[in-house]
């Protein structure tokens, strides 16, 4: 049993052994003969330029020398990158959409005499129909939606709102 | 210098090769096939899988040579080709194989580092040179290939880091991790060749 293992100088030096090993002699000049006969019969094949095709395209893509680990790594950042996205999004803005196109309108008609003032900026009457998209270009009367979503009508003055109190009359 | 001037003779071998000039192609195979040879020689440690797969490297290389841009050194593509397909070729045929070596050449007796260890080295002075070549290739092959690859590449063949790097497809800092592994591996398994202490400090 060795006392020590060998360092890495003296394992080289071991090594150096394996750089003497010869093939018989001759060998490249018979290999050269056998390759040639190889070349003629793969020429002579019917279905050699597949081969060839699939061989040149192999040897073209090994040439990127992809790291596979790393691109599927980020292909699965992007999936669920793209897949939090779509979870995130929809719940700010698509809902509402949903929403008013998939229940009916409850409309109600509100005088012009009752919006103080007729103008306001934050005043924002919403028609649950566009006209645009019934192709109606009349002049509309003036709704507003009543969805549980927007809550009771308030009143604005001077663009300021008022009361967010409940409208409902307590005694 | 030298290493210019065989790379441009490769460049004007291959543009001829690609029009379809055998000759041309011949010649790179004479060139090339030794230093190729050793490679896939030392990858299979089996002189007959060695002799078939450098005719299928060869063959693929022939396919393939439309295709070759020249953006590395036809050297460095070759030896890509053949390191990918002795993986390949190790990897289907698992651990059954059997090993056929080639005999060593006598001008091991004239290598100067050879001759160091076994004046310092009882064990290896003692042991048959047939013998110890076994022993050295059956603790090459319990390697995996990967660190076989760039064991015979850098401490068989001579080659550097940066080179090795390039054929293999990986960083320097890999190419080093899995030399330093692989040493670490062999120095364990050939522990019986090492000098004892007395040797050492003589």
């Amino acid at each position: 049993m060795a006392d020590k293992q060998l360092d890495e100088k003296q394992l080289q030096a071991l090594l150096r052994l394996k750089r003497y090993e010869e093939p018989p002699p001759a060998y490249f000049d018979s290999l050269l003969v056998s390759i040639q006969l190889r070349q003629r019969e793969e020429i002579l094949q019917p279905r050699g330029w597949r081969r060839a095709g699939w061989d040149r395209l192999k040897t073209y893509l090994s040439l990127w020398k992809v790291d596979w680990a790393y691109a599927g790594s980020m292909a699965a950042i992007l999936v669920i990158g793209i897949g939090v996205i779509q979870i995130v999004l929809p719940y700010k803005s698509i809902p509402s959409i949903q929403t008013a196109s998939t229940q009916p309108p409850t409309t109600t008609v509100v005088s012009r005499e009752s919006l103080q003032p007729a103008n306001s900026p934050m005043l924002t009457l919403q028609p649950s129909r566009s006209p645009m998209l019934q192709n109606n270009f009349e002049l509309a009367p003036l709704e507003t939606t009543r969805g549980s979503h927007l809550g009771p009508a308030r009143y604005v003055i001077d663009a300021q709102p008022v009361s967010y109190e409940s409208t409902q009359i307590r005694f | 210098m030298e290493q210019e001037e065989s790379r441009r003779e490769d460049e004007s071998l291959v543009a001829r090769a690609k029009t379809g000039d055998a000759t041309a192609f011949d010649a790179l195979v004479m060139k090339h096939s030794s230093r190729l040879y050793r490679l896939v020689y030392n990858m299979t440690s089996n002189h007959e899988d060695a002799n078939d797969l450098m005719q299928d490297v060869w063959a693929k290389a022939y396919r393939s040579i439309g295709g070759f841009l020249g953006k590395s050194q036809f050297y460095t593509w070759i030896h890509s080709i053949a390191v990918n397909m002795c993986i390949n070729f190790l990897k289907k045929r698992g651990r059954r194989y059997t090993l056929s070596l080639d005999d060593v050449d006598s001008g091991v007796q004239n290598d100067k580092e050879f001759i160091e260890l076994t004046a310092a080295s009882t064990p290896v002075r003692e042991t048959d040179l047939g013998e110890l070549q076994k022993k050295i290739t059956e603790a090459m092959m319990k390697l995996t290939p990967e660190h076989r690859a760039v064991v015979t590449m850098f401490d068989i063949q001579g080659m550097a880091h940066a080179e090795i790097s390039k054929i293999t497809g990986v960083s320097e800092g890999t190419v080093r991790s899995r030399l330093f592994y692989a040493h670490r591996q062999l120095q364990a398994w050939l522990a019986e060749f090492a000098p004892s202490q007395s040797q050492t400090a003589q």
